[in-house]
Order: structure tokens, then C-alpha cells, then sequence
């Protein structure tokens, strides 16, 4: 088992776990801001995957080019099995830490924690 | 569409790199193109912003350095390179006087390529400063004998168009969608305290701003009616005179502006960056009237003081344009053949240039002679660099049989030996560069006026970015050759030492290479200056030391009927009375001003429908030619008894009895003078020197003078001659013509010795550019020359020991080196003049008196090469004779 997992990486494993197989750096990005309101650069994404990728989490294939990419093509990423355990570990690790401690911690910056 | 455009797909390529640059790059356009189809306006600029980040994160200076050395572990790529240069660098550093010579030399044909290449790109290729400036055009009118300009360059000679033929031309034209005459005049205002004073002004058809795509900064343009002398007068200022007039009062339109005579109201300022056409406009007018067609001074088809320019409709050619002019040009002359149709039936026509070509007119070919001037130095002073460069790599011969031995392949050691010429050659940029700067300023401070277009010639990117492309270019070409031939034979070590003789047979071709190329620009230099020489010597006719002349205006207040040789008499009179003063006359136009009378003349005998072009007609007082200096070869002078009533007599010279009296006679002689259909006679009574009219240049032409009691002339140049200081004359000069007319003051005041000058800043200017170019290129050559036998000298140095002691005589010796030199230096010679015969064919135009082949400055030109490399040939046969074979043989 590696280090831990940051919270960017965190949330672009979730990203892939709704995209499923439609997972790719723009579509990645997209889920993210749509959930988080956080715009997030291409340049991270494709950083943060390949270091995914080594740790053997996260698995890519390529796609077919595409007209609306100016005949790019698209490269798609998905969820290993390591990689879906880990993060509900990692979840598991800050859900049983904060379990109870909310309203504290809401008590403490004055608003409501969703 | 993909990209935002092609800059961003261009960035696109460029910046996004590394594994996976596909992707990311997919991504940026589907995400700007997403956001595009959701109507979201930030769209593009979240695009540019991801593609920069993107971009640094590759490109910022941390990951391109851990790349490199990353790259450098492996030893491929880049990685190599960066130790070429370093080591390159290291190995420069160890002959700093030797890198920085190669790369002065290199950055002196550079900075003359950069400077003149700066030029050329103002003056040819920057577009003009108005919107879609292609589609501009000038217009005017062709004469039946001069259509051309320049036949082969497609450019047209035009002249000024009446009101007339414009009004026509524009009713009849399909191919423009806009036509716009400009008229040049000035308004007089009134004392301020230093005098009247004259102002630039132009008069323009309502279309003008239209076609060039200005709108006024303040207030609005003109009306349609007030294109009439019966509408109330209006005027819009230039931006420049509303800030220095009227000190750019923000509430200007509607304020009243007086000139002498006619009150305006002012509805509209330019705007700052409005340029009035330059072919036109040699200064910005301070004040733009509306041209008044139905002004009784525009009735008349032969005056022709509109300047013409018109927009092309869109799709439409120059060539199609012209054609078109040319046809309602002929039409025009059918229908009204008064004023567009010469006795002799030929007719005038309607011409049409693209504005930019003319502006540039010929200066194009002027500055091609420049730019390649410059080029040639180039060539040589890269061919200087490579001759270093191979004496270098001879030199180092042994260091590059070691790196061989130690595992270096050829590839290898010429990427070495590039790697060094491309730092030198960047460093010889950077001098170009600076020079360039230096070269631009002094161009800009030396070039005649004549050049068009100068305020748009400066150093920047564009002219950077070539710079940089020849310094690159001249490096590897100057590298490439001795790289390739100081490895050719692969090297091996020990004994048996890497064959030479390749490198000096390049080093002979490159030195003999350098005395050609500076052997056709001295040429050139030498006859651009024996030209400058044979113009500077030309005998004007007269003697123009101690002359100023000034043009005054005979209108004045309360003389509105008097005629106008009582007007001359009276300025000439009151001129007489300044102090200092020991001669004063008077004539229509000076000397080295253009003639403004064309007199139609006929000869005894001449049917009535000949033309005799040509002749200049001059109106002069009696003592004008006296006053300058001229001289009588026959008959006599005018006198006082030349008066309006007298019989007409007339003065021809000598180049007029050449070219029309074929031997007759002249004196006594009667003349015929055409003029508005009338015909009057006029009886010759002398013969005068020839005296130049526009420039020492033209030769001798064909001239009549005139009395000026017996012609009507609305001002007059008064020509003053004396030994007095001109600075304190001047001023009496104007006290003088205001004591004539308070109203209106002299122009063109200026000494003769002034006038003159100015007619000859081309040929300086060209004699000086190209002669500057041949020294420079001289001193290379020399230095080569020199460089290469000092450095055989030392090479041999061990074998003329030998020599010595076997009994060799030293004067031997320097027999030996001078042979060596001397040889390359006849053959260079011999093929520089053959390329000099060639060459200088394109200085046929610019020069006078002297042919493209002239052989006695070709011969001049090589007695100079031959005494500067006999010298430099000389310093190392004395060096090779002064070896002292002890010392040599002992320090084997």
C-alpha cells in the first residue's frame, strides 16, 4: 500500500467512479466543477492520472478522433480495482475520524456543513 | 471552425508538448467548444488561459532543466547539444580575441544588411497607413509622349487632372467605388507678431476622407453643399494645427478662423493619426477646405491642378482600372478636345497607379542596389568568418585527432565545430543588431528627402527577427564548410596526420572569394563617386557663391490694376536699397527650380501644328543675367528699351541654337510663340550661356528668355548678390518685401549655394552608402588576405628555418610569401572585374557622365586592391624572413 490518497485525487477517482466508462480529461474536469463549483487545468488532471496510473489505481485507453476536438483524440480513463479501494478507504478513514464530530465542528465555524 | 484561431491552434502545437499533448489539447477545444455552443462569453478566454497554463507547466525553466538532464543521463537530443555548446563555449573562451574578431567581422555584414534591410521594409514593404490600402490607386493624367514612369515596373507617369475631366472620369468610371481630388494651396495669415505667415492647405472633393477611411476627431466633415462658392465657408483643421493653433480647444467647431481676405468657420478636426497620402502631401496641410467645383478658376480642361485618388470596388484590378481610364480618356479627348487634344492631334489620356507603388515610384531599384551592396558584404564577411574558422580548425588539428581517439564520431565533432560558429555568429547578431541601430539613425539623418515613406523605417521585431535568420544562416554557413573538411578524411592519430591540403585549397578560394566581392563593390563605389565628382564639377552657367533668392507674391493692397512688370520693378527697387546688396534681378523661375513655362514655339517655316517640346521659356529683367553671373555669346542683353510697348524680343541659348537652328543664324531670327490659340512673334536678339534649370545633372537644355515688361508673370524670384553675411541679409530681405507688401511675405528664401546642394544629396548619398559599403568591404578583404598568409607564415615557419639554413636567401623567402599572395590576389582581381563589368550594369540611371564600365575607374579600382594587398602581403613575407632558423630548429 502506497501513501495516501490527496484530496485532488480523491475527487477525480469519484469522478470516475459517475463518469464510468466515459471518463476522459475534459468530462473529468466537467464533473468536477459541476459538483465542487473548483475549475480545475487539464495540466493537473493528466499530472494527477499518470501518478494514479503508476501506483496501479487507474487504468487508460485511447479513443477514436474526433471532429469536435479537431481530429484528436480522446483519452479515456477507469477504475482499477486497487484504485476503488483505496479511495473507499480512504473515505472509510475520514468518515469513522469525523463520526460525531460535525455539529462540533460546526459549533466552532459558526455554519452548517453539508 | 476547431481552434479560437490559428494563433491558438499554432500555440496549440507549440506549447502543449510531452507525452499526452494530444489529449490535453483535445480537451481545451472540446471544452471551448462546448462552452461556445452554451452561449457562455467567457468561453474564449478560459480557453486562452488553460492553453498558457498548460503550456507553463511544460515549458516553465524548472521542467525544461529537469528534462535536459534527464535527456543528458540518456545522452540523446537535446541533452548533446547543451554539452556541445558548453563545450563549444569552453572552447571559445579560451581565444576570446579570436571569437570576437570572427564575430565583429560577421556582425559588420550583418548590421549593413539589418540597416538596409530596415529601409526596404519601411519603404517597400510596410502597407500604407489606411484601411485596405491595396485597393487605393492614384490618378492622373498621362501626357501623349511620357506615359511611363517605368514601363517594365508597370508604373504610370501621372500628371494633375483638370476639375473637368475628374467630374467626368467619375460620372463615366465603373471600377472605383469612390473618387476623391485633392488640390494644394495655402492661405495667408495674418501678423501675429513675427509677420504673416503662409499656411499649407488643401481643397478636396467631397469623397476624399470617405476613400481613405478617416473621420474626424472633433465635429464632423463637409457637407455636400458646401462644395460651392456660393455656400458659407468651412474649414476642418488637421489635429496638429487645431493643437498648435488653437491649442486644442475642445469647443473649436463653430469658431470663426480668419485668413487674410476670407473668414471660415471650422466644423471638424482630422484625426491625429490621419496621413494624407505622402505622393501628394510633402507636409500635413494645416487647413482642408472644400474643393468648389463651380469656381470659374476650374473651367478650363488644360489646367490640370487636381491630384487624384480613388478606391478600387471590390474584385477590380489596377490593370482593369487602367484600362478602363485609359478608354474614357480617349473618349474624353474626342468629346472635348479643348485643352485634352495637342495641335498635333496626339491627345492626353488618364493614368492609374496603385497608390503604394506610387509612393515608392523607383525607389524600389535604388534600393535594391543597396540591399545588394549589403548582401555582398555579407557574403564576404562570411567568407572572411569561414577563412578563420579553417585556420582555426588547422590549428587545432591535433585537439580534434584526440577527440576522434576518444570515441567521437564525425557527426559529432562537426556539431562541435557548428556549435562554436553559431555562438560567434549570435554574438556577431547581436553587434549587427547594434549596429543596425546605429546604421538605421545615420541612414534616416543622411537620406535625401526624395526617399519616400522614411517615417515608417525603424529597427523592430519584424527586422529583428531577419536579423536574427542572417546571423543564424551566415554562422552555419561560415561553420558548416571547414567543419565538414577539418573531418572529411576521418582523423586518426599519431604519425600519419589528418590531410591539410583540403582546408588550404578552401582558404585560397575563400580569400580570392573576398577580393572578387570587394572588387565589384569598390567598383560601383568608384563610379557612384566619379559620377558625384563629374556632377560636382558640371558649370552651372553661372556663378551661384554670394546668390539668395526669394519668390514674392505681386498681389497687394491697392495695386489691384497695375500690371505685372510695375509690380517686379517695384520689389526689385525697394530690394536694391538693403544694405550690402550689390546686384539684384529678377526671373520666373531660378536657377535649380523646375521651369514653370512650357512655351509653345515655332520656327520660320515650321508647319503650324508642330510641337517643338522642350524649351524652357524664362521671364528676366535686364540685368538678371548679369546679377548671376551669366554671360552673353552674341547679340546683346535686354535694356531698359526692351518695354511693353517695344517690339518683342527674345533670348535663346546655346543649347537652344543646337538643338533647333541646325546652323542657322540665330541672331535677328523671328520666332513664333503659340499660346491659347493666338500666335505672336518675337525677334531674336542674342545668344546666352546654358544655365542649369533643375539639377547639374540634366545636361544642356533649351531655353528662351523673355523680358519681363513683355510677358505677365503673378510673382517674381528676386536674385540678390552680396558678400554680406546671408543670416543678416535675410532679414533685411523680408524688412524689403514688407516695405512692398505688408501683406504678404517672400518664400523659398534660400541661398543658391543651398538650392544646389539639395539637387545633389542623391548622388552624395548614394556615392557615400555604396562607398561606405566597398571600405568596409576592402578592410575585410585586406585582413583576409593578411589573416591567412601571416597565418601559412607561422605554419611554415619550421620549413622556411630549413630553408634558411640550407643557404635560401631571405629576399627568397619574401619572394616565396608576396608569390603566394600576390597569386590569389591577380586571379580574385581578375574575376572581380569580370563580375564589376556585370554588376555595375544596374547603376546605369544613377550615374552621370560616367558608363557602367568605365575603364579607367575599374582600373583605379584595382591599382588601389593591388597597393593595399601588396601590403597586406608584405607585413608577413618581412615576418617569414625574419626567421631565425637556430630558434626554429631548437625548439624542435
Amino acid at each position: 500500500m502506497g501513501r495516501a490518497l490527496g484530496e485532488f485525487e480523491q475527487l477525480i477517482l469519484f469522478a470516475l467512479v459517475e463518469l464510468e466508462d466515459e471518463a476522459y480529461g475534459a468530462a473529468i474536469g466537467r464533473a468536477i466543477e459541476a459538483r465542487t463549483g473548483r475549475s480545475v487545468s487539464a495540466g493537473a488532471i493528466y499530472t494527477a492520472l499518470d501518478r494514479l496510473a503508476s501506483r496501479g489505481l487507474v487504468t487508460s485507453w485511447v479513443g477514436e478522433p474526433t471532429g469536435e476536438r479537431g481530429g484528436r483524440r480522446r483519452k479515456y480513463y477507469g477504475l482499477e480495482p486497487a484504485g476503488a479501494a483505496e479511495l473507499s478507504r480512504s473515505v472509510a478513514v475520514i468518515r469513522s475520524m469525523s463520526e460525531g464530530l460535525m455539529p462540533k465542528l460546526e459549533a466552532i465555524t459558526g455554519s452548517e456543513i453539508r | 471552425m476547431k481552434s479560437p484561431s490559428w494563433l491558438a491552434a499554432l500555440l496549440l502545437r507549440l506549447l502543449i508538448r510531452g507525452e499526452g499533448s494530444e489529449f490535453v489539447a483535445g480537451d481545451l477545444i472540446e471544452r471551448y467548444q462546448r462552452e461556445r455552443r452554451e452561449g457562455r462569453p467567457e468561453a474564449r478566454a478560459r480557453f486562452w488561459s488553460a492553453l498558457l497554463a498548460s503550456g507553463w507547466s511544460w515549458w516553465r525553466p524548472g521542467a525544461v532543466m529537469r528534462r535536459m538532464r534527464q535527456r543528458t543521463r540518456r545522452g540523446e537530443g537535446m541533452g548533446m547539444w547543451v554539452q556541445d555548446v558548453r563545450a563549444a563555449g569552453r572552447s571559445l573562451r579560451r581565444r576570446p580575441g579570436f571569437a570576437f574578431g570572427v564575430a565583429l567581422t560577421l556582425g559588420l555584414g550583418i548590421g549593413a544588411t539589418t540597416t538596409v534591410f530596415t529601409v526596404v521594409d519601411g519603404v517597400m514593404l510596410r502597407p500604407l497607413p489606411y484601411d485596405d490600402p491595396g485597393r487605393l490607386v492614384a490618378l492622373g493624367t498621362t501626357f501623349p509622349t511620357r506615359e511611363w514612369a517605368d514601363e517594365e515596373a508597370g508604373l504610370q507617369h501621372l500628371a494633375g487632372m483638370s476639375l473637368l475631366n475628374f467630374r467626368d472620369l467619375s460620372e463615366r468610371a465603373r471600377s472605383f467605388d469612390g473618387l476623391a481630388g485633392v488640390e494644394l494651396t495655402n492661405v495667408l495669415l495674418p501678423d501675429q507678431g513675427s509677420g504673416p505667415e503662409f499656411a499649407g492647405a488643401a481643397r478636396v472633393s467631397p469623397d476624399l476622407f470617405h476613400v481613405l477611411g478617416a473621420t474626424p476627431a472633433i465635429g464632423r466633415s463637409f457637407l455636400p453643399d458646401e462644395h460651392s462658392v456660393d455656400a458659407d465657408a468651412v474649414v476642418m483643421l488637421s489635429y496638429g494645427a487645431w493643437e498648435r493653433r488653437f491649442g486644442g480647444d475642445p469647443n473649436i467647431v463653430g469658431v470663426s478662423v480668419e485668413p487674410v481676405g476670407q473668414p471660415f468657420t471650422v466644423v471638424g478636426v482630422l484625426p491625429a493619426d490621419f496621413e494624407p497620402p505622402e505622393t501628394f502631401f510633402r507636409a500635413m496641410p494645416d487647413f482642408w477646405l472644400p474643393l468648389q467645383p463651380d469656381h470659374p478658376r476650374y473651367a478650363n480642361r488644360g489646367g490640370r491642378s487636381l491630384a487624384l485618388i480613388g478606391r478600387l470596388g471590390a474584385g477590380t484590378t489596377v490593370e482593369r482600372a487602367r484600362d478602363e481610364a485609359r478608354e474614357i480618356g480617349l473618349a474624353l479627348a474626342q468629346d472635348f478636345p479643348e485643352g485634352n487634344v495637342y495641335p498635333d492631334g496626339s491627345h492626353f489620356g488618364i493614368g492609374v497607379n496603385g497608390l503604394h507603388q506610387q509612393t515608392v515610384g523607383t525607389t524600389g531599384r535604388t534600393l535594391g542596389i543597396f540591399l545588394g551592396a549589403a548582401s555582398l558584404v555579407l557574403l564576404l564577411a562570411a567568407m572572411n568568418s569561414a577563412t578563420l574558422l579553417l585556420a582555426r580548425s588547422l590549428d587545432r588539428t591535433r585537439e580534434l585527432e584526440v577527440r576522434a581517439a576518444m570515441g567521437a564520431g564525425r557527426a559529432r565533432l562537426v556539431r562541435l565545430l557548428v556549435a562554436e560558429a553559431a555562438m560567434i555568429s549570435a554574438v556577431g547578431g547581436v553587434v549587427g543588431v547594434l549596429v543596425a541601430y546605429g546604421g538605421v539613425e545615420a541612414f534616416l539623418r543622411m537620406a535625401p528627402s526624395s526617399l519616400p515613406r522614411l517615417d515608417a523605417v525603424a529597427v523592430d521585431a519584424r527586422v529583428l527577427l531577419v536579423a536574427a535568420i542572417v546571423s543564424v544562416g551566415a554562422g552555419v554557413l561560415a561553420g558548416l564548410l571547414p567543419a565538414l573538411l577539418s573531418t572529411r578524411n576521418g582523423l586518426s592519430v599519431g604519425p600519419s596526420r589528418t590531410s591539410t591540403a583540403p582546408r588550404s585549397r578552401l582558404r585560397t578560394l575563400l580569400v580570392g572569394g573576398q577580393i572578387s566581392v570587394a572588387v565589384v563593390l569598390l567598383s560601383g563605389a568608384g563610379l557612384l563617386f566619379s559620377s558625384f565628382v563629374h556632377i560636382l564639377t558640371v558649370d552651372p552657367g553661372f556663378e551661384p557663391e554670394g546668390l539668395v533668392s526669394m519668390r514674392v507674391a505681386l498681389k497687394r493692397p491697392g495695386a489691384a490694376d497695375e500690371a505685372g512688370w510695375v509690380g517686379w520693378d517695384r520689389v526689385i527697387e525697394e530690394v536694391s536699397t538693403v544694405r550690402g546688396v550689390r546686384a539684384v534681378g529678377g526671373v520666373s523661375n531660378p536657377p535649380f527650380q523646375s521651369p514653370s513655362w512650357a512655351p509653345r514655339l515655332l520656327l520660320p517655316g515650321d508647319p503650324p501644328d508642330l510641337w517643338r517640346e522642350g524649351v524652357a521659356g524664362f521671364a528676366i529683367t535686364p540685368n538678371y543675367l548679369e546679377t548671376i553671373g551669366s554671360s552673353i555669346v552674341a547679340g546683346r542683353p535686354f535694356d531698359r528699351g526692351d518695354g511693353p510697348d517695344a517690339e518683342p524680343v527674345v533670348l535663346v541659348n546655346s543649347a537652344f541654337v543646337q538643338a533647333h537652328l541646325e546652323g542657322e543664324e540665330p541672331l535677328d531670327l523671328v520666332l513664333r510663340h503659340v499660346e491659347g490659340g493666338e500666335e505672336s512673334s518675337m525677334r531674336v536678339v542674342g545668344v546666352v550661356e546654358n544655365v542649369v534649370q533643375t539639377s547639374a545633372d540634366e545636361g544642356p537644355r533649351p531655353a528662351m528668355y523673355v523680358p519681363h515688361t513683355q510677358v505677365e508673370w503673378p510673382f517674381v524670384n528676386v536674385v540678390v548678390r552680396s558678400s554680406d553675411d546671408p543670416t543678416v541679409l535675410v532679414r533685411e530681405l523680408r524688412n524689403a518685401v514688407a516695405r512692398f507688401s505688408p501683406v504678404i511675405p517672400p518664400q523659398d528664401l534660400r541661398t543658391m549655394s543651398d538650392r544646389m546642394a539639395s539637387t545633389r544629396t542623391n548622388p552624395r548619398f548614394q556615392a557615400f552608402l555604396i562607398g561606405a559599403f566597398a571600405s568596409i568591404a576592402l578592410l575585410l578583404a585586406a585582413a583576409g588576405l593578411y589573416g591567412t598568409l601571416a597565418h601559412n607564415v607561422r605554419r611554415r615557419e619550421r620549413e622556411i628555418g630549413v630553408r634558411l639554413a640550407l643557404g635560401s636567401a631571405r629576399r627568397g623567402v619574401i619572394e616565396m610569401v608576396l608569390r603566394d599572395g600576390l597569386g590569389i590576389v591577380v586571379v580574385g582581381l581578375a574575376i572581380g572585374i569580370v563580375g564589376a563589368l556585370g554588376a555595375t550594369r544596374v547603376l546605369t540611371d544613377a550615374l552621370f557622365a560616367v558608363e557602367p564600365n568605365d575603364p579607367l575607374t575599374l582600373a583605379g579600382v584595382a591599382l588601389v586592391l593591388l597597393a593595399v594587398a601588396v601590403i597586406a602581403c608584405l607585413l608577413p613575407a618581412r615576418r617569414a624572413s625574419s626567421v631565425d632558423p637556430v630558434e626554429v630548429l631548437r625548439s624542435e
